[in-house]
């Protein structure tokens, strides 16, 4: 009995001498396990409807065409294709994502027939004018982040694990992110996006989860809320396609200049 | 989209764009005979087919222009007339298409497949539809482009009572083209990229795409520029580095044949800060140094000369983009400087501003004869 108390005393000194530890243990694990949820669909395509609004709540659409096959032991090979606003369509963006490396990018100029390289370090810089920035649009490869398990939370009457990560790459724009993620399917419901000043700057909440493949859940949209600028992004899915044979040729150089 | 619907099993898709443009000189024209400011209109289709699982696609893309002043300039041009076909790491184009290489921005010395539609712009980026069959192999060491180009088109150029030409005009008519006993171009480029590399060397070989301009007269009497075109065997390489903010840029090129050799680079980089000014704006420094070994009398101009440019870019929901540079002489008294700005007006149309200003132009630079041509454009894309 004597020896029992012993240990459980240990235990708990040693819970509390590591709690630190095991909280990041605990963020790192559930965003490992989102990951792995979200994983293993091998291909898809979607079309995005994207609306800009702005302070005033003028509203402003693009359309495009979203292409992303994984990679085994990299990030995803994702194709961008621009339909809408017209005078930028067929503009297509490549992108090679990576765990830890910065990421490969092109762009492709139909006018021109051009495709050109170019810097992956706009991480923090808006997408297509929207609230959302490139860093947010990317591949979210667990290696980008490290974590902190927060709290435990309800949002939509979901359970979540509240969990904060922090970005690697310097050139982020954020200082931290607060991701909700529901304890039973470890999707993201909700993201709090902190500025590089620690002030909460955004919100993105995902709804409409669709089950694809009897496996793969996928909100049909999502919403960026600034609170800073005032002004909001929603991205509404449509045409899910999940393993449609997606070669490397169809995600390389070569291919944007087909421009779909 | 003008449409988007699938009509016996092929999927279309279109695009129409319709351009009026008002061009202002800012001096009286250098001889009489050439014109002042005035209008122009370009109207451009596009329109694409996909079938068989996206493996099968054509494409056709007509341009058109009317021009207030200059009748060289009112032309059309099918751009594309294709059909490209998707295989097991191979694709094919067969038709009338256009094949961009190069890295640089202040000219695109390795760029040879396309004629150039000169009288479009003065900074050669606009090109004519070239008969090809294209062939591209994917492999693990790079991507292989082997071309064989048909019907040879010569350039185009301002007329007599158009601006931004040669003090004595281009007579087209005149022009004399060297061809290969099979009237076809051959070209092949390899390409790979590898990490932050993004490498190609290539090889062209048949007709001179720049034409040698030779002094003559017309059977009038008329003092007129001669285009000649000769066979030639041009070797280019293209490097580009992406290092974060900074892209290193070379182009490099061996010409052999047209009765000299030659060699001719641009080399140089571009650096982009990202959310300056406390916003989401970027700003861009362009720096790159053109060389070619014909000095002034290189057909571009561009013997020894500096390029440097600052590109800002708002990331707004216009899209608004602006570009100021100059094209420094720095082995004669001849600079130039751009002006290309453009921002979305409402959803559907695009509005641009687009300058060259020409200073100091000493008699012996090749700039020399377009010293009266600065110019102001505005105009709009209105697209359905």
């Amino acid at each position: 009995m004597k020896a029992q108390i012993w240990v459980l005393g240990l235990a708990l000194a040693l819970i509390a001498g590591s709690a630190q530890a095991t909280r990041e243990e605990e963020g790192r694990r559930i965003a490992l396990e989102m990951d792995r949820v979200e994983s293993g669909y091998g291909d898809y395509r979607a079309s995005v409807e994207m609306t800009l609004r702005d302070r005033k709540g003028r509203e402003s659409r693009r359309y495009m065409r979203f292409l992303t096959k994984e990679t085994h032991g990299d990030g995803d090979k994702s194709i961008v294709v621009f339909k809408q606003p017209r005078d930028i369509k067929g503009v297509t963006a490549l992108t090679y994502s990576h765990k830890t490396d910065p990421d490969d990018q092109w762009l492709y100029l139909p006018k021109l027939r051009r495709v050109k390289r170019i810097s992956s370090a706009n991480q923090s810089g808006p997408f297509v004018g929207s609230e959302f920035a490139y860093e947010d649009i990317g591949s979210q490869e667990p290696e980008k982040y490290t974590y902190r398990y927060l709290d435990q939370g309800v949002h939509e009457d979901n359970p979540c694990h509240l969990i904060e990560r922090f970005p690697v790459n310097p050139d982020s724009g954020y200082s931290k992110q607060v991701v909700w993620v529901e304890v039973e399917r470890m999707i993201p419901w909700r993201i709090d996006y902190y500025d590089r000043k620690g002030e909460l700057l955004k919100t993105l909440k995902n709804s409409g989860y669709q089950l694809y493949q009897q496996r793969f859940w996928r909100p049909d949209r999502k919403e960026m809320v600034n609170y800073q600028a005032g002004k909001s992004t929603l991205i509404e899915y449509s045409d899910y396609a999940f393993s449609t044979n997606l070669s490397d040729q169809d995600l390389s150089v070569s291919a944007l200049k087909r421009s779909r | 989209m003008l449409f988007s619907r699938p009509i016996a099993g092929i999927e279309w898709d279109g695009l129409l764009s319709v351009s009026p443009q008002y061009r202002w000189f800012l001096e009286a024209p250098l001889d009489s005979d050439q014109s002042g400011s005035h209008p122009s209109l370009v109207v451009r289709a596009e329109i694409q087919g996909e079938w068989n699982n996206d493996a099968d696609m054509v494409h056709f893309i007509p341009f058109w222009r009317l021009d207030g002043a200059d009748e060289n300039r009112t032309h059309g041009d099918i751009r594309t007339a294709s059909w490209t076909h998707i295989g097991e790491g191979w694709e094919t184009v067969v038709g009338i298409s256009k094949v961009f290489w190069g890295v640089t921005e202040s000219q695109h010395l390795v760029d040879i497949v396309n004629q150039t539609d000169l009288v479009e712009n003065p900074d050669a980026e606009e090109k004519l539809g070239q008969p090809m069959l294209n062939l591209t192999l994917f492999r693990s060491w790079g991507t292989l482009d082997l071309l064989l180009l048909g019907k040879f088109r010569e350039r185009t150029f301002p007329g007599r009572e158009g601006r931004l030409r040669p003090a004595i005009p281009v007579e087209e008519r005149l022009s004399v083209v060297d061809r290969h006993a099979l009237n076809a171009d051959f070209a092949m480029r390899w390409s790979q990229h590898i990490g932050d590399w993004d490498l190609a060397m290539s090889h062209f070989s048949g007709t001179s795409r720049e034409p040698n301009l030779v002094a003559t007269e017309t059977s009038s009497g008329d003092p007129v520029l001669q285009p000649i075109y000769p066979l030639i065997n041009q070797s280019g390489l293209e490097l580009q580095v992406t290092k974060a903010e900074w892209l290193w840029k070379l182009e490099a090129i061996h010409r052999h044949g047209g009765g000299q050799d030659h060699t001719a680079s641009v080399f140089g980089f571009e650096y982009t800060r990202f959310g300056v000014f406390d916003s989401a704006s970027d700003l861009g420094l362009i720096a790159e140094y053109n060389y070619d070994n014909r000095g002034e009398d290189s057909a571009t101009g561009l013997g020894d000369d500096l390029f440097l440019a600052v590109r800002w870019r708002a990331n707004d929901v216009a899209d608004t983009q602006l570009l100021v540079g100059s094209m420094l002489g720095l082995d004669s008294d001849g600079d130039f400087f751009i002006l290309e700005g453009s921002g979305r007006v409402g959803d559907n149309s695009r509005l641009s501003v687009d300058g060259r200003f020409f200073v100091h132009s000493a008699k012996d630079d090749a700039f020399f004869d377009l010293r009266k041509d600065s110019f102001l454009q505005i105009g709009i894309a209105f697209y359905f």
